[in-house]
């Protein structure tokens, strides 16, 4: 009887010993920047819509609460906070449930609470750490931080050379953003682009940036509607194909 | 030779003599100094290579103030780094041994801990290695490294005290350094009225506050390199270490007469750009910038008034804030009015630690 039972407890170990990773999967998603569809590189010349050239150098973005939505509209979690480092650093992995998601909801930017936070009591490595230099004074932490140059000649066809400085923030740049698609999360890793074409940075459905006269933004006062536009033109632009 | 029972007994005597004598202390058994606990600065980074203990440290300031680590005995470390002046110096350059003279402001050491590079040109990533320059430098103190250590070997009561305070290394360049270095790690400064604003333990005058807006957006431009939020032990910036501010008018990166940092990193583009220094303590730190050349926060602010001088590598962001201020508003400078400027100063001069200039511990012990 007792060999019978010393068996029974063995198999039901084995059985009960399922492999996890048989129900979950590695999803990583990267900022992918594009021109006319073709990946950008740093510092690469491309042309704004009216034919300027310009480049980028680096851009840094706060992607928080990111979530997959699958068929019955239950949501998982994929991140809390991340910065992106465009391009040294550039994109956020998590281990999710195996399944179809229709849909990823995200913000960019910090909540109002994580905003009033202070980035001395974070470790170096932690993305709103004083180390990451996100945070000023003036408006506390910047949501996305655009830098490149621009050819500012009266034909724009040089060599781009004055410097582009967008530094977005405030509470009221927090911005919400939904992408309708198909995310297959299968065992093996799955990687999805989140792309955005960069002129439309300047040029979208919230308003037009001439980025060889406006080329500085701060967020302050002043600039808060023209920050307003480059913040809302890249959310909307932003999708994941 | 018969040895009698007597000769085997003080052979046995001093055998158990011997093993019985205590046991030099361990570097591991050292009782550690212990740093003030500051809520409202970011973790003072840990120093694992060389960490401060009691001797070391009073090991470390009494040889910060003593003359002998220079040729003539004329020289210490305090020469150039007047406690009185948050240890920096009264002189746009001071002069060594013999009179002689370089070519830059000692800069004010402050919490050091808290920097990622030392000198103006950020030769050195350490405190300890920083300290090897100046004893050795003609125009400074001008002793050969070999003849420091033969001097402090030499003197008994150094001698006992590096036992004491290195048990398992010799006397040696790396323990006179380690010394000073931990010495100039206890230069912590905290206490400043700023300091005090933000524990909210007293309130700024109306002027410092109007000042500290004027310096924390774009009407004075400062946080670019210098952060409140990010530094405020120092005051600079994290990630931007080096940079032309503007000081100078060049056409070529070869026209100026300090390379600075481009002498260290051997990179054309790097000419003319220094360390983001400290904005502690200006009260009691002048002259300023890297030469010396202005003798009041007056003239400083004078300089970033007007807006950054023409040169091919001066800062980017400072430029191009410059560029739309001129677009947008008619002037290259900040523009200022006397009001702002006096408010201005009025902030810089409250992060000054009247506290820090007269704690006993950071004086001549002798």
């Amino acid at each position: 009887m007792k060999k019978y039972l010393l068996l029974l407890v063995v198999i039901f170990g084995l059985f009960s010993c399922d492999d996890d990773s048989e129900t979950t999967g590695q999803v990583t998603f990267f900022l992918n920047p594009v021109f006319n569809g073709a990946e950008v590189l740093p510092n690469e010349v491309i042309q704004t819509e009216d034919g300027r050239n310009f480049s980028m150098k680096e851009l840094r973005v706060y992607f928080t609460d990111i979530f997959l939505i699958n068929s019955d509209d239950q949501k998982v979690r994929v991140n809390t906070i991340d910065l992106i480092n465009w391009p040294s650093n550039n994109t956020i992995s998590a281990t999710v449930p195996i399944d179809q998601y229709k849909s990823i909801e995200f913000h960019v930017g910090l909540d109002e609470a994580t905003n009033s936070l202070n980035p001395i009591d974070f470790e170096d490595s932690n993305p709103l750490s004083a180390d990451q230099e996100m945070h000023w004074g003036m408006i506390k932490y910047r949501f996305v931080s655009f830098i490149g140059n621009v050819d500012t000649s009266a034909v724009g066809d040089l060599q781009p050379v004055n410097l582009i400085q967008y530094h977005l923030g405030r509470d009221s740049l927090y911005s919400e953003v939904t992408i309708n698609n198909t995310f297959n999360v299968v065992g093996a890793l799955q990687t999805y682009p989140l792309t955005f074409e960069v002129n439309e940075l300047f040029t979208g459905a919230s308003g037009d940036i001439d980025i060889a006269v406006h080329r500085t933004n701060h967020s302050g006062e002043l600039d808060m509607d023209k920050a307003s536009i480059i913040m809302h033109n890249f959310v909307e632009a932003l999708e994941t194909n | 030779m018969k040895v009698g029972i007597k000769g085997i007994a003080i052979v046995l005597m001093i055998l158990v003599g011997w093993s019985c004598a205590e046991d030099p202390p361990k570097t591991a058994e050292l009782e550690l100094y212990v740093f003030p606990t500051i809520n409202h600065f970011s973790s003072m980074p840990e120093n694992a290579e060389n960490p401060a203990t009691k001797v070391g440290v009073a090991l470390g300031r009494k040889l910060f103030f003593d003359p002998i680590l220079s040729k003539n005995n004329t020289v210490s470390c305090a020469t150039c780094h007047e406690s009185a002046k948050a240890f920096s110096s009264s002189f746009p350059v001071t002069p060594g041994v013999d009179g002689a003279v370089g070519r830059r402001n000692a800069m004010t050491l402050v919490n050091l801990a808290w920097y990622k590079s030392f000198n103006w040109d950020g030769k050195e990533d350490h405190i300890r290695d920083q300290n090897i320059i100046p004893v050795q430098d003609p125009n400074e103190m001008a002793l050969t490294w070999p003849e420091a250590v033969t001097r402090i070997s030499g003197d008994d009561e150094y001698f006992a005290e590096f036992e004491e305070a290195f048990p398992e290394e010799d006397v040696s360049q790396a323990t006179i350094t380690k010394a000073l270095e931990q010495f100039q790690m206890t230069l912590i400064s905290y206490n400043s009225p700023f300091d005090k604003f933000i524990r909210e333990e007293v309130q700024l005058s109306p002027q410092a506050i109007r000042g500290f807006e004027i310096f924390r957006t774009e009407k004075g431009d400062c946080f670019h390199c210098h952060s409140e939020s990010n530094s405020p032990e120092l005051f600079v910036t994290t990630r931007l270490i080096f940079t032309n501010n503007g000081l100078d008018t060049v056409s070529t990166l070869n026209e100026f007469a300090d390379n600075g940092f481009g002498d260290v990193s051997g990179i054309q583009q790097d000419n003319g750009k220094f360390k983001i220094p400290t904005l502690r303590n200006l009260a009691f730190s002048a002259p300023y910038m890297h030469d010396g050349r202005f003798n009041t926060l007056d003239e400083v602010i004078d300089m970033y008034n007007r807006g950054p001088a023409p040169s091919p590598n001066v800062d980017e962001a400072m430029l191009a804030d410059a560029e739309k201020r001129l677009e947008e508003l008619g002037h290259w400078g900040l523009n200022l009015t006397p009001q702002e400027k006096s408010d201005l100063k009025a902030f810089l001069l409250s992060l000054s630690d009247e506290e820090f200039i007269n704690n006993p511990e950071f004086q001549a012990p002798f």
